[in-house]
């Protein structure tokens, strides 16, 4: 691990290397469910490069649906969640931490200890709600 | 009480921002906090999921509100104090001591906007670049280290050691940074480092939007969880699904309305139809369910009203008024289009919904795969489980949401009642809140909302009320009716500001109709005005009554909705055990013909055996009956006619659908549209139309003496005229036809409905066959083609722009001197209404529609008097004898079954009665004859929409007629004499024509033009052989000029009500004067017979001839008619006859003449061109039509 990236390039290629591991599912629609909270939705995309918004690149494979709150010409989004990097389940975003990886709540409170200090505060957090 | 922290919590950070401004107020906010603690946790839990509630009028205590009054600001000045926490919760705050001023980002504002405007990045740009602003402050407190470039390595879970805010977004832009910064001109300042920096910043920001955009999410789905209903989810579908008729009830704030659909629709139901009594509560539902169920994109689900339908073949769930869904089940399209009815406030029991219910219990029996929902408040549950018996029910009950309610009765001793002048006395309304103001501090949020019966009482208690608030200003006093007008209706909605109250007073409008948030206090008269009807006299009464238990309750429960409330009663419980359980339901208190012929037309053969939930009154029904008959709707052995038919599919009165059908026949059609869409919506005359001196003189030249309906139209016309002039003033923020308007004391709106009525009556003449359908489209140039296209598109982009800013809709209200403002208002000022009109009507349409709604010559506008008669009559008021000599007030008018009606103060003559007198040079006078009334060629009558009975009977709408006129032309029954000096006009009004034969002759003509009118009428519905289009043309352009012609004969006489003593002695009775005409100078075909009760023959369906006992001037005129000759204006003949014999001669001389035309007539060649002269060739003995140069022709030949 003594691998070093300068700060932007760290962003890139990470999303690069990401960009190989992408499982084949990145077609559209279906239903998504929170493992936390039970929020349920049916989702437009899951993926990192949502067809309807050619303006983003996620970092992850996210589950996304079109932003319902605003017209829909303006290719707004609305990211539901995405999958624990650790245990694969698929959390909302509330209920889990992205850090360079996403974390589910649980995953992320059993590896506390290695987060940064920073986070500390936000992961006690996810415990609470 | 963990979660009770935890919101305290939440709301702590939110204020962090703010705190600094409030530190004084700190100390003493703590205390306030613990003081209030007790009251907040009970409720705690309820006000956190309900929180979009609490957002939008606050709590009661302080510190929640002035939490409110924060968030208010923040979203003014967009979103800062949510920033701020979002901020504070990724990095720890520092002093505030730097404040070194050196490079910022929105220096280069305008230069770096221009990223915006090439990528589809950021929406709101006022709102990022305060959220620059922040980040700026904040980077600057932190004394950002350069620590960028540290390396880092990744750790055992895999992630970078060291922390790096950047790490905590999961995405980026899919740009290049080359890319991205093309269109940002290069500065010295603006370095790559420092653009870099920026783009970190959208990025940052856009998570926060991001972030936000999900908690909108969570919240929602909580909110909806936390319904009640939520927890019988499962229950619902099952029961929807196993049963046939399911019976949801409960109470206000339990969610059904809005989840029960999506519940189904979840369940796999596709094609759910919901009803609602209001149409503003179809788009309100339509618009909420569509932003539950994340589909306000989508068109899943929609809404359909009168005037209004968004929904396609994708839409799933639609909410539709009843009164549109009984028309849908009973037309063509059926029931087939949905597999779940929901009849949601089926406890109002409204008309249609009454109606809706019996039909529906039909269709269950004829259709296995339809399911029916009910959903009702938790009132009389009974009556609607009974009435489903028979089929499968199952009845749920939901629980409602309601806070504590303290309950104070405090009766109104009767003295109080009134004081002495005899007006209401607001007193006791003014005590309460004197109370108010002592009991509660102004830190306690909440409103107050007074039921009323009426007008007057509310402007009572408005005017006391502000009277009262004057010097401490802490109240906003607004009242609220229904013909207030809708800018001052949504008032009500408004914030009051810090330390002000609102005071809502109100009719029962806000029982169910309105629902407004925030009010903690109602006071309740108890009272309530309510329409009853008078079948008898088809008047409709407004009269005052005791509320019922049911409505009682619903009052009092509009104080629990935010919070625990107080409802005032001021009636005492005894009163209130006293009172009715439920209210009457509207079925039983307004005329049932429009209904009724619709059931008829769906094929219900006996209209009394219709399974009513609860059955009206029989003598209703049997009254709406007979009037369907009279209006020739139905046979006399209820048969369903052809102008029922056509009838039954206008959705409209009876009386209007006649005259659109009349209208139709006739040449008249486009102003009739006009005219019936106008008598259709509501008055836009408001009261200050009348009040208001300077509108009372703006609108005088819309007014005309021919009456009101003339007087609507004359101001729809000069509207569009209004608008038509100002049509390229697209972009301007308030159309001038607003200024117009409210000049006049005019409400637009119903200018703008009557334009969506009438092209709504126009498409229903068009789908009856009684219109040819006209493209207009098709007239235009391409350069116009190419300018309407540029308009459509400029509106349609007003639209979208309107509806984006349509979401903060609730608007802070302000003390002003005199008037509550709504704050700025001018700000977003695009007219919607405006914006949509110009959508459907261009140019070329709206010019068309100021001719179409014009009636400017005698003969257009005769007609037109003539159609509304004709869907008006009996509708008809003779006034009263002594009208000449007495004041504006007691002006008096008869109709047939009510004696004594007033004219509306707000109406044309109610104004000017003397257009209606005689005047002095109008009355002749006869030698010899002797009459209390006075002898007159001008005589009239008013014909009027609708009979009111406030504080006594009114004639509203009224249009005056030529008195004998109009009477010969449509009553039902005639009598006459034998020398018809004196005909008697359905029992009701004598008219005696003191001159011999004019009489007679009048009678003949009216009968004449009687039949052709029917004649015509039962061509146009097909009923009879189709004719060449043009023989109906000349046809019908004969008939309407028969009739200006007779509308405008001058024949002397006198005008006499009769009483019903009078009838006893009027009549020769049974067998008398029995002999049969013949030849019948009538109607050649009807077989005359005795009148069996009055005597005398009838002669046609509706003239019984020498019925009525002779007068001494009758037995006079006949002698004297054997004494003079009498010459036929037609042929030579000349010889002494009596009046029948000169009838029977002139109806032969007529026939022979047309027979004589129609030959010569077959002589004129077909193809008549347009210049053709007619030319007697005085070789060839013919009558040529010719050109003129074709007639040189034609005389050169003969000379060849």
């Amino acid at each position: 691990m003594d691998e070093t990236f300068p700060d932007k390039q760290l962003l890139v290629s990470a999303g690069k290397k990401e960009d190989l591991q992408v499982d084949t599912e990145c077609a559209s629609g279906g239903i998504w469910k929170c493992k936390y909270c039970n929020l349920e939705e049916y989702y437009d995309y899951k993926g990192m490069k949502p067809p309807f918004a050619k303006h983003l690149k996620m970092l992850e494979d996210c589950y996304i649906i079109k932003d319902p709150f605003s017209i829909s010409s303006k290719c707004e989004v609305l990211v539901l969640g995405a999958n624990c990097s650790i245990c694969k389940c698929s959390c909302c975003m509330e209920c889990s931490i992205y850090y360079y990886k996403r974390f589910c709540k649980s995953c992320a409170i059993k590896n506390s200890h290695c987060f940064p200090s920073k986070l500390n505060d936000k992961i006690k957090q996810l415990n609470d709600k | 009480m963990k979660k009770h922290n935890d919101f305290r919590k939440s709301h702590q950070d939110d204020t962090d921002y703010f705190r600094h401004n409030h530190k004084k107020n700190k100390s003493e906010e703590k205390s306030r906090y613990t003081g209030e603690k007790n009251y907040r946790s009970k409720y705690d839990k309820k006000t956190e999921y309900s929180e979009d509630r609490t957002e939008n009028h606050g709590n009661y205590t302080s510190h929640k509100y002035k939490n409110h009054r924060e968030k208010m600001y923040s979203k003014h000045e967009a979103g800062t104090s949510k920033e701020d926490d979002y901020f504070s919760k990724r990095r720890p705050r520092e002093s505030p001591e730097d404040t070194e001023s050196e490079f910022t980002y929105t220096m280069y504002k305008h230069d770096l906007n221009k990223i915006f405007s090439s990528y589809p990045l950021i929406q709101d740009t006022n709102e990022f670049w305060q959220f620059v602003k922040k980040y700026e402050l904040i980077e600057k407190k932190k004394n950002v280290s350069p620590n960028k470039t540290t390396k880092v390595g990744l750790n055992s879970i895999g992630i970078p050691e060291e922390y790096n805010r950047t790490h905590c977004l999961n995405f980026t832009l899919n740009y290049k940074d080359d890319e991205l910064f093309i269109n940002v001109p290069e500065s010295r300042q603006l370095t790559t480092e420092k653009l870099k920096k920026f783009k970190e910043i959208i990025i940052i920001y856009m998570d926060f939007k991001q972030k936000e955009k999900f908690q909108k999410l969570k919240k929602l789905r909580n909110d909806q969880a936390n319904l009640p209903v939520a927890q019988y989810k499962n229950q619902i579908v099952e029961a929807v699904k196993n049963e046939r008729v399911v019976i949801i009830a409960g109470d206000t704030g339990c969610g059904k309305s809005t989840q029960v659909p999506q519940y189904l629709y979840q369940a796999n139901f596709g094609k759910i139809a919901c009803t609602q009594p209001r149409r503003l509560a179809c788009i309100a539902l339509a618009k909420r369910v569509a932003y539950e169920s994340l589909n306000e994109n989508r068109n899943e689900v929609g809404y359909q009203i009168r005037f209004e339908k968004q929904r396609n073949q994708d839409t799933k769930i639609t909410f539709i008024t009843e009164g549109l869904l009984l028309r849908q089940v009973s037309g063509e399209s059926g029931i087939s289009q949905y597999d779940v009815v929901i009849l949601d406030e089926v406890h109002e029991r409204h008309l249609h919904g009454d109606f809706l219910l019996g039909i529906m219990k039909c269709i269950l029996h004829q259709r296995s795969d339809i399911k029916l929902v009910l959903m009702s408040a938790t009132i009389n549950i009974e009556l609607f489980s009974n009435y489903f018996s028979q089929e499968d029910v199952k009845v749920l009950q939901v629980p409602g949401r309601l806070f504590p309610i303290q309950l104070i009765y405090r009766p109104v001793m009767v003295v109080d009642k009134y004081s002495k002048t005899e007006r209401f006395n607001p007193s006791p309304y003014i005590q309460i809140m004197q109370i108010i103001d002592k009991t509660y501090p102004s830190t306690e949020k909440g409103d107050l909302l007074i039921f009323l019966s009426g007008m007057s009482e509310i402007t009572a208690v408005v005017d006391a009320a502000k009277e009262y608030c004057k010097k401490e200003n802490n109240w906003i006093v607004l009242p609220l009716h229904s013909t207030l007008s809708i800018a001052d209706q949504d008032k009500v909605f408004g914030y009051a500001p810090e330390g002000v109250r609102k005071c809502i007073v109100s009719t029962n409008i806000a029982e169910t109709s309105l629902t407004i948030d925030g009010i903690r206090f109602v006071i309740d008269s108890g009272k309530v005005k309510e329409m009853s009807y008078d079948p008898n006299c088809k008047m409709q009464r407004l009269k005052e009554f005791w509320i019922s238990k049911a409505s009682a309750d619903q009052r009092k429960g509009r104080s629990g909705r935010c919070g625990p409330g107080v409802c005032y009663r001021l009636y005492a419980a005894e009163d209130y055990s006293s009172f009715e359980k439920f209210s009457t339901p509207e079925l039983q208190r307004v005329p049932l013909d429009s209904s009724l012929l619709q059931m008829i037309a769906m094929g219900l053969p006996d209209p009394r055996k219709f399974p009513f939930i609860e059955p009206p009154p029989a003598e209703s029904i049997e009254n709406s009956i007979l009037s369907l008959k009279e209006h020739g709707a139905l046979t006399e052995n209820e048969k369903l006619t052809s102008i029922g038919k056509t009838l039954s599919r206008l959705p409209v009165d009876i009386t209007i659908g006649k005259m659109l059908i009349m209208g139709s026949l006739f040449h008249q059609v486009e102003p009739v549209l006009s005219l019936a869409a106008a008598l259709s919506v509501q008055t836009p005359f408001t009261n200050k139309a009348y009040r208001d001196k300077e509108c009372e003189t703006s609108r005088k030249n819309l007014e005309s003496d021919h009456g009101d309906p003339i007087t609507l139209l004359n101001a729809y016309k000069e509207w569009l005229e209004v608008k038509h002039a100002n049509i390229g003033e697209v972009r301007s923020g308030s159309s001038s036809s607003k200024k117009w308007c409210r000049r006049r004391g005019l409400e637009e709106q119903r200018f703008y409905e009557m334009t969506k009525l009438r092209t709504q009556f126009k498409d229903l003449l068009e789908d009856c066959k009684l219109l040819q359908s006209s493209d207009v489209n098709s007239e235009m140039t391409s350069s116009e083609r190419i300018m309407r296209h540029g308009e459509l598109k400029l509106l349609r982009s007003l639209k979208r722009t309107y509806k984006q800013n349509d979401s903060r809709k609730r608007k802070q209200l302000k003390i002003d001197e005199d008037s509550i403002e709504i704050e700025d208002e001018k700000d977003d000022g695009i007219d919607i209404k405006d914006v949509e009109f110009r959508m459907k009507n261009d140019y070329s349409k709206v010019s068309s529609l100021v001719t179409a709604s014009s009636a400017c010559s005698y003969k257009d506008l005769m007609m037109l008097k003539l159609i509304l008669c004709s869907g008006l009559y009996p509708q008809f008021a003779v006034a009263d004898e002594f009208n000449y000599c007495k004041s504006m007030n007691e002006q008096l008018f008869h109709t047939k079954v009510k004696p004594f009606v007033a004219l509306h103060p707000m109406s044309f003559f109610g104004n000017h009665h003397e257009v209606l007198h005689l005047a002095e040079s109008d009355i002749s006078e006869i030698l010899g004859f002797k009459s209390k009334t006075p002898i007159s060629a001008k005589h009239q009558l008013l014909t009027y929409l609708s009979l009111l009975e406030t504080t006594k009977p009114y004639l509203v709408n009224t249009l005056r007629i030529p008195a004998a006129q109009t009477l010969l032309l449509f009553s039902q029954e005639i009598d006459t004499n034998y020398t018809f000096t004196t005909i008697v006009c359905d029992s009701w009004l004598s008219l005696d024509f003191p001159t011999p034969d004019t009489g007679a002759i009048l009678l003949l003509k009216a009968a004449n033009l009687r039949q052709q009118w029917d004649n015509l009428l039962n061509i146009r519905l097909g009923e009879k052989v189709k004719l060449e289009e043009e023989n109906i043309d000349e046809l019908e352009y004969e008939l309407s000029k028969g009739l200006v012609e007779f509308m405008h004969t001058s024949v002397p006489y006198t005008i006499k009500r009769l009483l019903v003593a009078d009838l006893k002695s009027i009549y020769v009775g049974c067998g008398e004067n029995a002999t049969v005409i013949e030849p019948n100078p009538f109607s050649l075909d009807f077989e005359c017979v005795p009148h069996e009760k009055k005597g005398g023959i009838r002669v046609n369906k509706i003239i019984t001839y020498d019925c009525l006992i002779a007068s001494d001037w009758s037995d006079k005129v006949a002698c004297e008619m054997m004494e003079v000759e009498w010459n036929c204006k037609t042929c030579d003949f000349c010889g002494v006859l009596t009046t029948i014999e000169k009838l029977q001669h002139i109806s032969r001389c007529n026939r022979n003449r047309k027979i004589d035309e129609a030959e010569k007539k077959s002589y004129v060649p077909p193809e008549k061109k347009k210049n053709d002269v007619p030319y007697e060739c005085s070789i060839c003995q013919k009558v040529l039509y010719l050109a003129p140069t074709e007639i040189l022709k034609h005389q050169k030949q003969h000379s060849q």
